[in-house]
């Protein structure tokens, strides 16, 4: 994790997608959140409070809310005040509901912040974890590109001096968007999913051989470039002395693994001369139209072993079927 | 240009020569600087294109003239032979 991870930054990000809104306890803003985990206090706002986890943020929802409202007011007082001396990071209301006037009061003193949001506690707590697991999910950072092309963000590696800026260039010279150059942050989190970043805090600049660094954003453009993106294909440049794979027909799809995901791999064979962005294009295209279940290397295969089948001989007469001889 | 080696093979895989085995043909094919060519009938197939090599259709037990020009010809026939009798190792 690159920085630490506080209430405040979290708030600041989530609060517009949160409907979040700060009710108390403002001075407890930079109070560190150590963990994704959430919390639904019912057992410790009961009074049971071996296994509470203070490391949590603690969620209130309609079910603890109507708990509390039950109770009399030294009570309540009591209960709050005993969960925030247990120095929690915060502590949020659902649904809109209003924020128990003892709370209010014990988070001041306890500097501790109290939020609202106007969501359904479901909803918020899944968000919020997947937010947090991004945050606090393992991370690694790899000697590749990292481009989006035609919406897929495709990491592109192969060994130094191969040409991966280069065709990174060609790429977004194509209208596709810069993500990362020479180094990209790699973050694993829940569902799957492998996202990629500049490992650099100064994004969007590049190293161009023969040029230097030039200001990718400056040159090209706010949209050509993004600040993250989902890693959905790896793209390996190889060299012809690596590349002995004559007559690859795609029957089969590649894969590599990725931070422990299984990602489709193609390698792509630079040489001289050749524009190893194009076949990053396509290869990019016919990931997309695999994914909506059209495998062309498979309906040749079949429509090939038909015609075998068939019996008939082949290539006698090409154009024989041809019903428009506009072109004759 | 060397002279030409020619032999007769047969297509014995199962399923014919279909896509999975027209590409390692394909690519036992391309490890020879010698031109390779596949007869079936009329149809002439370059054995190092897989797309050519898919015009043949030919099912198992086609018969086809196998033809190589070039310095390493001989080597050539003699491999791609070999590789037709082995089936490829492939169904």
């Amino acid at each position: 994790m690159p920085s630490r991870m506080t209430v405040q930054k979290w708030f600041l990000r989530m609060q517009y997608e949160l409907s979040l809104r700060l009710i108390s306890g403002g001075e407890g803003l930079e109070k560190e959140l150590t963990t994704p985990q959430v919390s639904r206090p019912g057992l410790t706002l009961a009074g049971y409070f071996p296994h509470f986890d203070a490391r949590q943020m603690q969620v209130l929802g309609q079910q603890e809310i109507a708990y509390i409202a039950d109770l009399a007011s030294e009570r309540r007082a009591q209960i709050f005040r005993q969960m925030l001396e247990a120095d929690l990071p915060c502590i949020i209301v659902t649904r809109g509901l209003d924020v128990p006037a003892e709370l209010v009061e014990e988070s001041r003193r306890a500097e501790t912040p109290v939020l609202s949001t106007r969501m359904a506690t479901g909803s918020f707590i899944a968000r919020t974890i997947v937010y947090l697991e991004e945050e606090f999910g393992p991370s690694e950072v790899l000697h590749a590109n990292l481009a989006e092309v035609y919406g897929v963000g495709v990491l592109i590696q192969g060994k130094s001096g191969i040409g991966k800026s280069e065709c990174m260039l060609e790429l977004v010279k194509r209208g596709h968007r810069f993500v990362a150059d020479d180094s990209v942050v790699l973050k694993h989190i829940t569902g799957h999913r492998v996202i990629g970043t500049a490992a650099h805090p100064l994004k969007y600049y590049m190293e161009v051989r023969g040029i230097g660094i030039i200001s990718v954003v400056t040159i090209f453009g706010v949209t050509a470039v993004r600040s993250h993106k989902r890693v959905g294909l790896v793209a390996t440049l190889v060299g012809p002395d690596e590349y002995n794979e004559e007559g690859r027909t795609g029957l089969d799809q590649e894969e590599v693994m990725l931070m422990g995901e299984m990602l489709p791999h193609v390698r792509v064979p630079v040489r001289a001369g050749r524009s190893p962005a194009v076949l990053v294009e396509v290869a990019t295209m016919d990931f997309l139209a695999r994914r909506m279940g059209h495998y062309a290397a498979r309906e040749f295969d079949e429509a090939l072993l038909a015609q075998i089948e068939s019996g008939q001989e082949p290539g006698s007469t090409p154009f024989g079927d041809w019903d428009d001889q506009a072109d004759f | 240009m060397g002279v030409e080696h020619a032999a007769q093979v047969v297509v014995l895989n199962e399923r014919g020569l279909h896509l999975h085995v027209a590409s390692l043909l394909a690519r036992e094919a391309a490890a020879f600087e010698c031109e390779v060519f596949l007869h079936r009938g009329e149809v002439v197939a370059n054995a190092k294109s897989v797309m050519s090599l898919a015009l043949l259709a030919a099912p198992s037990g086609t018969e086809l003239d196998l033809r190589a020009t070039g310095a390493d010809a001989e080597q050539a026939v003699r491999r791609i032979r070999a590789c037709f009798a082995a089936k490829f190792d492939a169904p």
